[in-house]
């Protein structure tokens, strides 16, 4: 293939495409209201980790609770930030005068996934962070746990966004709902299930990585990366279908 | 060689309704357009009709079996007593479904599109548009909250083994049409209000879903801690705590907010909920074609 075809008549090839997006999509989150709402949202759990750590709670106990309370974000944050960000683009047909720039179709769903997701894993990861320090940092959960549980929601909200993308590109109307209602209800709930299905949740995936399963971490690694997998393919085959 | 037409002003010549009918046609008009599509309301429609079933289903074959998470004055209870306080919690997640797929986003979506110029040029008032949106909402929340309840109470005494324990039965009815008619009230209130405040529909089915999932349950997990009447902050758990006090019974290893609690709740936040949408909706109406703004 000539490389003039590999970079289209923009002159752009998928991975400069993919990078000019990200910085546009950063740029919008950035100058938006939503990455504002899911950074407060995500530090509403550093509330009930001071009322625990008030209430002189065993650290363990509230090291678990601020890791489930931070996890119950994954359904808001990941939704609210790529959902309507890849959503818009479909539903008002702007992503059309990206077509006509002869961009690979791939790099819409790509630029948004790596200008977006690493922010809804950094939100994650940071108040997860704030209710470790509030919990009494490296003395109360040892440094080895703490990184464990934030290796485990900034991988859960990385693969939650490749999900959310390929939820959008199903049902672009219904975006921000379908993800929300998905991550909520179907996901969470695969995974509190005690049966083999549960390794088909991003919950459980976060929470294997984070040391609070019987199941050794590359089982939740392999969880999470095939999810994500999923969710992509299922975004770049959609988009690249749609007239 | 061409015809000219006249298409010139005519004077409308159809029916003509008292301004204090239009809410209804809004209503309608919202109650269409949730009807509509595939995935707006008939998937949780069916949702909640499976969940009566289902309900239904265990009451009936399961009746002297005892329900191992219910306590009622300490005592056990069986299936045919513990199902129905049970089944609001398995309601709300069909109720929540629609508040997310039409809920959320009904006004926000006016104000994205530009709807309200066209409503506030003709002689409709903020007051019309709020009535008529609230009582399309009121209905579809109903539909979750009231029919699903109400049906499985009348089965609750249909099966009844004697025409006392039938007639005792009939307490039921007015306990499920209060939390139902609560319940309604909240999921169809607050859902809007957050709507009215934002400017986009994404943004507002985020607000709301984040105000659901995390506001609500954060507040509950601090009144659990500190104050349990504070737990009926929640809109699930306001619902559950008043089925369950109403019905006299416990959730082992749970902590219900007090009756009083849940009450206050489920009344207060709807009622600030609409103040919001008609302030809202008046600003909106101000700053419109035809508005004094």
């Amino acid at each position: 293939m000539s490389q003039g075809a590999q970079r289209g008549s923009s002159g752009l090839s998928g991975a400069e495409a993919t990078l000019a997006l990200a910085r546009l999509a950063l740029v919008r989150a950035i100058r938006g209201r939503a990455l504002w709402i899911t950074a407060a949202l995500a530090l509403l759990p550093v509330i009930v980790v001071s009322v625990r750590v008030g209430l002189g709670h065993d650290h363990d106990d509230v090291w678990r609770t601020a890791f489930e309370l931070t996890l119950l974000t994954l359904p808001i944050v990941p939704s609210i930030l790529i959902g309507p960000s890849l959503a818009d683009e479909l539903e008002d047909k702007t992503s059309a005068y990206l077509w006509s720039r002869a961009l690979p179709r791939w790099t819409i769903i790509t630029g948004k996934l790596v200008g977006l997701a690493p922010i809804a894993a950094a939100i994650l990861i940071v108040a997860l962070s704030v209710s470790w320090m509030v919990i009494g940092g490296p003395a109360a959960v040892p440094v080895g746990v703490a990184i464990g549980g934030l290796v485990g929601v900034g991988a859960a909200a990385l693969t939650g966004s490749a999900m959310v993308a390929g939820l959008s590109t199903l049902l672009p109307r219904h975006a921000v709902a379908v993800s929300v209602v998905w991550l909520l209800f179907v996901d969470s709930s695969i995974g509190a299930l005690p049966l083999k299905l549960r390794y088909l949740s991003i919950s459980f995936g976060g929470r294997t990585l984070a040391g609070f399963t019987d199941v050794g971490l590359a089982a939740g690694t392999i969880t999470l990366v095939a999810l994500a997998g999923v969710g992509v393919a299922i975004a770049v085959v959609r988009i690249a279908r749609m007239e | 060689m061409s015809v000219i037409h006249d298409l010139g002003y005519a004077r409308y010549a159809g029916e003509r309704r008292p301004p204090s009918t239009i809410w209804r046609v809004i209503m309608r008009q919202h109650l269409a357009f949730a009807w509509k599509t595939k995935w707006r309301l008939k998937p949780w429609l069916l949702g909640a009709a499976g969940i009566s079933l289902v309900v239904g289903t265990l009451m009936y074959l399961q009746k002297n079996e005892l329900v191992s998470a219910l306590r009622s004055v300490g005592r056990p209870v069986s299936w045919i007593d513990g199902a129905l306080p049970m089944s609001f919690d398995y309601f709300r997640i069909p109720a929540f479904m629609v508040t997310m797929t039409i809920g959320a986003a009904v006004i926000a979506r006016d104000r994205e599109s530009g709807a309200f110029t066209f409503y506030f040029a003709r002689p409709v008032r903020p007051l019309d548009y709020v009535l008529g949106k609230l009582a399309g909402q009121l209905v579809l929340m109903a539909m979750i909250f009231l029919i699903g309840p109400v049906l499985l109470t009348i089965f609750r005494i249909a099966i009844s083994e004697s025409t006392r324990e039938a007639l005792d039965q009939l307490i039921l009815v007015p306990k499920v049409l209060l939390v139902g008619t609560l319940a309604t009230w909240m999921y169809a209130a607050l859902p809007l209000a957050v709507s009215a405040v934002s400017s986009r529909r994404t943004i507002a089915f985020g607000l709301w879903a984040g105000y659901y999932i995390m506001v609500a349950k954060i507040v509950a997990n601090v009144g659990a801690l500190l104050w349990l009447p504070l737990k009926a902050f929640d809109p699930g758990s306001a619902v559950q705590s008043l089925a369950m006090r109403i019905f006299d019974m416990t959730v082992q290893g749970e902590k219900l907010a007090p009756m009083w609690a849940a009450i206050i709740s489920l009344i207060v936040q709807p009622a600030i909920a609409v103040a919001i949408i008609v302030m809202m909706v008046k600003r909106e109406a101000a700053g419109s074609v035809g508005g004094s703004g």
